[in-house]
């Protein structure tokens, strides 16, 4: 039986320790995505801090009435409740989380600023990419966060139930961002197309 | 790998080509590690999950609960532990120091440490969650407190231990720090 599969049984049976070995295990397997999500989200609050809300939030699917249909959707089922109980204890708490990523620095480099120290021209390429998508995340973590999901293999329909939004409105969503990205990246592009 | 997204629906055609996705996928990647985020689950925080898992399970039927509010107040309580603690840990040299104000002990102690700078937005919430983890993780500290600064020092960091890593992670430390640390947080 897949780990999956294991989880799920587990979590729809009657048995406490049951659902508590679920929940453990859906923690460890699935709680990253949702971790990366929340600190570009949220860039105002420090890992330890959103760690521990996290946690409480998938203690609390001990308790939930609700229960994912099938193994198919659990993961999904897992970010959209989890999401929502994590989002509604921050703005409850009226922290000042959604700071800018004033930390990381803003700057609107050209390309030919990155050359300065004689790199080769790969690495010229990163750092300008780098920098661009520190700006990028600062302007709009959102659309950062839903690129860099993607790009690390996240399905679409569990980004969509982390954002609270359809498969079809997630798309679009991810596109949009890409293009809005693509402009910003253009100089350093360029530098690896050469 | 390619942008499943383009592969999936003509209706969005690819806008990076496959080499330009591997080079952003790759920076975000160092992004993330930048900015602290792990690609996988830390043990550390795994294994503090698995601890409240269990007092859930010895505790009541419903699961003990921790929303940002208490917290909030379970940093403030567990730093006046952590500081009663280190105080009557230390009450020896306190005593023999009563004439000097904490101040000028903090200064005295600073000289045996490695002195970590920092500038952050809120001084005193930062210092007191790695205060927290520095408790927490077993570790001997000192603190002071003002409205514009919060010094903290920190005593045995182990770069083999896996209970210091958040605090490391709080502090920007890199995984192989060690030794005595005095960390002054001010405001940029």
């Amino acid at each position: 039986m897949e780990l999956r599969d294991a989880i799920y049984t587990k979590y729809c049976s009657k048995k406490e320790s049951d659902r508590r070995w679920a929940v453990g295990k859906m923690y460890e397997a699935y709680s990253r995505p949702l971790m990366a999500y929340l600190k570009y989200k949220f860039m105002g609050l420090s890992l330890a801090v959103l760690e521990e809300v996290l946690q409480d939030a998938f203690l609390r699917l001990i308790t939930t009435t609700s229960a994912p249909s099938s193994a198919d959707t659990m993961q999904a089922w897992i970010y959209k409740v989890v999401t929502n109980i994590v989002i509604d204890d921050i703005r409850s708490s009226n922290t000042d989380a959604e700071l800018s990523l004033d930390e990381l620095g803003e700057s609107e480099k050209s390309s030919k600023e990155f050359w300065a120290s004689g790199e080769d021209q790969g690495r010229v390429a990163e750092r300008c990419v780098d920098e661009k998508l520190g700006v990028f995340s600062k302007r709009h973590p959102e659309r950062a966060a839903s690129i860099m999901l993607q790009m690390d293999g996240l399905g679409i329909r569990e980004i969509a139930e982390i954002y609270g939004r359809t498969e079809a409105a997630m798309k679009q969503f991810i596109y949009e961002s890409k293009k809005s990205l693509k402009p910003l990246l253009f100089d350093c592009l360029e530098l690896i197309a050469e | 790998m390619t942008n499943k997204i383009n592969n999936q629906d003509d209706q969005y055609p690819a806008l990076f080509s496959a080499a330009e996705e591997d080079l952003i996928r790759s920076r975000f990647a160092a992004f993330n590690e930048r900015i602290g985020l792990e690609p996988e689950t830390p043990t550390y925080a795994v294994n503090a999950f698995q601890k409240k898992l269990d007092v859930a399970e010895k505790g009541s039927s419903s699961p003990r609960s921790f929303g940002l509010r208490s917290l909030i107040l379970a940093v403030l309580s567990s730093l006046s532990i952590g500081i009663l603690i280190t105080r009557v840990a230390l009450m020896p040299s306190l005593e023999a120091a009563r004439s000097s104000s904490p101040m000028i002990e903090m200064k005295g102690e600073q000289a045996s440490y490695q002195l970590l700078k920092l500038k952050v937005d809120d001084p005193n919430r930062v210092g007191r969650h790695a205060a927290v983890a520095a408790v927490s993780a077993g570790l001997a500290i000192r603190t002071e407190e003002s409205s514009s600064e919060f010094k903290l020092a920190i005593r045995g960091l182990s770069s083999l231990s896996a209970d210091h890593s958040q605090l490391k992670q709080i502090l920007g430390l890199n995984s192989s720090a060690q030794g005595d640390i005095y960390v002054v947080l001010s405001k940029p």
